[in-house]
């Protein structure tokens, strides 16, 4: 037998048997004063004043996503969509940040891994479950991330500037962190980049 | 008195010589002095013989009377006649009755017819007379009385010298009789005197010679009997001790019978119970083998179930990653929602709030899959422990089923053994109880014996009497024929009482 040696009380198992059958039965729909009070109370928390920020303070809307374990936003203003990774075909003879693409309602999308890109620590085998789509430079292209977090509105000076010890592509692209220890990419940048455009012809 | 056979022969036949001789002695003088008076008696007899007037004068003396009677007619003479006659014929009687010869006897019988005939005519000439003839009366006397008379006279006289011729000639022969018989007499004794000292000798001799024969083979057979006696008694005493042993040893062996019948009634009885619990065992085991069954039955139907539910639980898993999915899709719809909210700027601030809404619900959505996965899981992990559980309780039931069928075959086969044991007890009892019939049976018999013994004892003790007594007989009889010394007369006294337990 399994590792339960107390003896079962049947007739308790039958009480709460009868128990999780009725809270299943009752579960699958709520009353109707229920359902009213859980509007009223979401109405209550939706009711609260908005915040007295300075309307003068400059906030940015931010796309937060999980990316190699650190956490990445990206504007807004450059964030078209979030799909789910699906059927990533990768091309040969692209460098190792270019994933590969998909197809997106008929058009044929790069998507890009940052952390090749930004030579981050992480392993391969890490999942990326979603495409944000995003246009920057004219270009419309897909970043792989992991998990998206959400949306998020930070004001502009509480952001701190990127630590000296990034160099390079990073140091580049980096806006800043933010006070949730957010690294804010900077899109416009990363699009002028020129190693990111891959013209290379296979002979 | 211890004369011997020879003394007491001769003694015998002493005394009766001189009975012999005393009796000759008495014989001879009793002759002599007989002859003598008979002698005597004869001249006497001749002389009053010779004297004898009786019957003459009676008849003489009744004629007168009659005659006085014819006379006188006086009565008184007729009497005197019949008186006289009566005399006569009396006196004619004692004559003829004490006449030696019959020669006389005959005589006197005339003599007695001539009297009748003398009172027929008498008789006659009385009742002529009577009649008054008178004249008749003296005829008849002359006529016939008196010739009558006178043959009887004469016949009477006749008789009485014959008588006395006779006498003297009695007298002479039997003087010459006594004188014989004197001389035969002595002459007997003589013989009788050798012939007895002869066969006085001839029979002491022949009796000792018998008597010595007899008494060497009677010791002899007493010593026998003596020697087989204290033989027998020491037997009937070994008898004795032997059936005593063995009766003992038969009350043993009965008690030890009787015991070992207890012990195999005990085992029957022990191996009854037994048959019955092993009867109640094998039931039982039958019942825990259908119970095994069934609970195997039931373990794999349970089994079955759990399948069935984990099953179940793969379509719930199955439906919660569609909801995951769906969750997911609302969580990017959301993002979506969030970006174009955020695209809209300040129109778009509600929209954002109901994006964000909808992102928190999918949020919760995906927590709550995530929960329920973890559920199923945990639901996942039990059903295959409980399918481990039930295959393990299939197996031990299936071990426990053999098990109890090997218990039931080793109580089948206890059950054999002890139903093959209380047979075997059962005979036991029966041979026990044969045992002790047979013991019983023996223990008559050794009271028979011991009856038999006894019977034994007694007639052994009879018999050394017996012998005891024969051989008292012999030493009698060796004194009697003078036997000296030890001879070959054993002199045995009985030997020890032989004690015999009765």
């Amino acid at each position: 037998m399994s590792d339960r040696t107390r003896i079962p009380d049947w007739q308790e198992v039958h009480i709460r048997l009868e128990q999780a059958r009725r809270s299943m039965e009752s579960s699958g729909g709520r009353s109707s004063e229920e359902v009213a009070r859980i509007l009223r109370e979401r109405a209550k928390a939706l009711a609260r004043p908005p915040e007295e920020a300075a309307p003068a303070t400059e906030m940015i809307a931010l796309l937060v996503f999980l990316l190699a374990g650190e956490r990445f936003g990206l504007e807004m203003t450059h964030v078209q969509e979030v799909l789910p990774l699906r059927e990533l075909i990768p091309v040969p003879c692209t460098p190792a940040f270019v994933c590969g693409v998909i197809n997106y309602r008929g058009r044929i999308l790069t998507v890009l891994d940052l952390r090749r890109l930004l030579n981050l620590p992480g392993t391969n085998a890490t999942e990326h479950n979603r495409v944000i789509l995003a246009a920057a430079g004219g270009m419309t292209f897909g970043i792989a991330a992991e998990t998206i977090d959400g949306t998020l509105s930070v004001q502009t000076r509480k952001m701190a500037p990127p630590p000296e010890a990034l160099t390079g592509l990073r140091l580049a692209i980096t806006r800043g962190i933010t006070e949730e220890l957010i690294t804010v990419l900077d899109l416009d940048t990363m699009a002028r980049t020129p190693e990111i455009l891959v013209n290379d012809e296979v002979g | 008195m211890n004369w011997t056979v020879s003394q007491r022969m001769m003694a015998g036949y002493g005394v009766v010589f001189v009975l012999l001789v005393l009796v000759t002695g008495i014989s001879v003088y009793a002759l002599t002095s007989t002859s003598k008076a008979f002698n005597y008696t004869l001249g006497q007899q001749a002389i009053i013989m010779k004297n004898q007037p009786a019957p003459k004068g009676g008849v003489a003396f009744a004629t007168i009377e009659l005659l006085r009677y014819l006379n006188t007619q006086d009565r008184k003479h007729l009497k005197e006649w019949d008186r006289w006659l009566a005399w006569t014929r009396e006196g004619a009687t004692e004559a003829r009755d004490t006449s030696p010869n019959a020669e006389g006897r005959r005589g006197w019988d005339e003599a007695l017819r001539g009297v009748n005939q003398l009172e027929a005519v008498g008789k006659d000439m009385i009742a002529a007379a009577a009649a008054g003839r008178t004249a008749e009366a003296q005829k008849i006397n002359t006529e016939r009385f008196q010739p009558t008379y006178e043959q009887m006279f004469n016949t009477i006289d006749r008789v009485l010298t014959d008588d006395k011729e006779r006498m003297a000639e009695i007298i002479r022969a039997s003087q010459a009789r006594v004188s014989q018989a004197f001389w035969a007499m002595l002459l007997t004794a003589a013989i009788a005197l050798a012939f007895g000292i002869t066969t006085a000798l001839l029979l002491t001799r022949s009796i000792n010679g018998s008597l010595r024969q007899t008494i060497s083979a009677l010791a002899s057979a007493s010593s026998e009997i003596v020697a087989a006696t204290t033989q027998q008694a020491a037997g009937t005493a070994e008898e004795a001790t032997a059936v005593q042993q063995t009766t003992t040893t038969a009350d043993e062996v009965k008690q030890t019978a009787q015991v070992s019948a207890q012990k195999a009634r005990a085992v029957a009885e022990a191996a009854q119970k037994a048959a019955q619990v092993s009867q109640d065992g094998r039931r039982a085991v039958g019942e825990s083998v259908k119970g095994s069954q069934e609970a195997k039955t039931r373990m794999e139907a349970l089994a079955e179930r759990i399948l069935a539910l984990s099953e179940q639980a793969q379509a719930i898993s199955e439906i919660i990653a569609t909801v995951n999915d769906l969750a997911e899709q609302s969580n990017l719809l959301a993002v979506n929602a969030a970006i174009e909210a955020a695209k809209a700027g300040e129109a778009g601030k509600g929209f954002a709030v109901v994006a964000a809404e909808v992102k928190s619900l999918a949020e919760q959505s995906k927590q709550a899959t995530a929960r329920i996965r973890g559920i199923l899981n945990e639901i996942h992990g039990a059903t295959q422990a409980a399918v481990m559980a039930a295959e393990q309780g299939v197996k031990v039931s299936e071990t426990g089923e053999t098990l109890a069928r090997q218990a039931g075959e080793s109580i089948r086969m206890l059950a054999e053994s002890l139903t093959e044991s209380a047979q075997a007890a059962q005979q036991i009892l029966a041979s026990a109880q044969q045992q002790v019939v047979g013991m019983d049976q023996m223990t008559l018999a050794m009271q028979n014996i011991k009856q038999a013994s006894a019977q034994n004892m007694a007639a052994t003790r009879q018999v050394e009497e017996s012998a005891h007594n024969l051989n008292e007989l012999a030493q009698r009889l060796t004194t009697l024929v003078a036997i000296s010394g030890n001879g070959h007369i054993v002199r045995s006294r009985p030997s020890g009482r032989v004690h015999t337990t009765a």
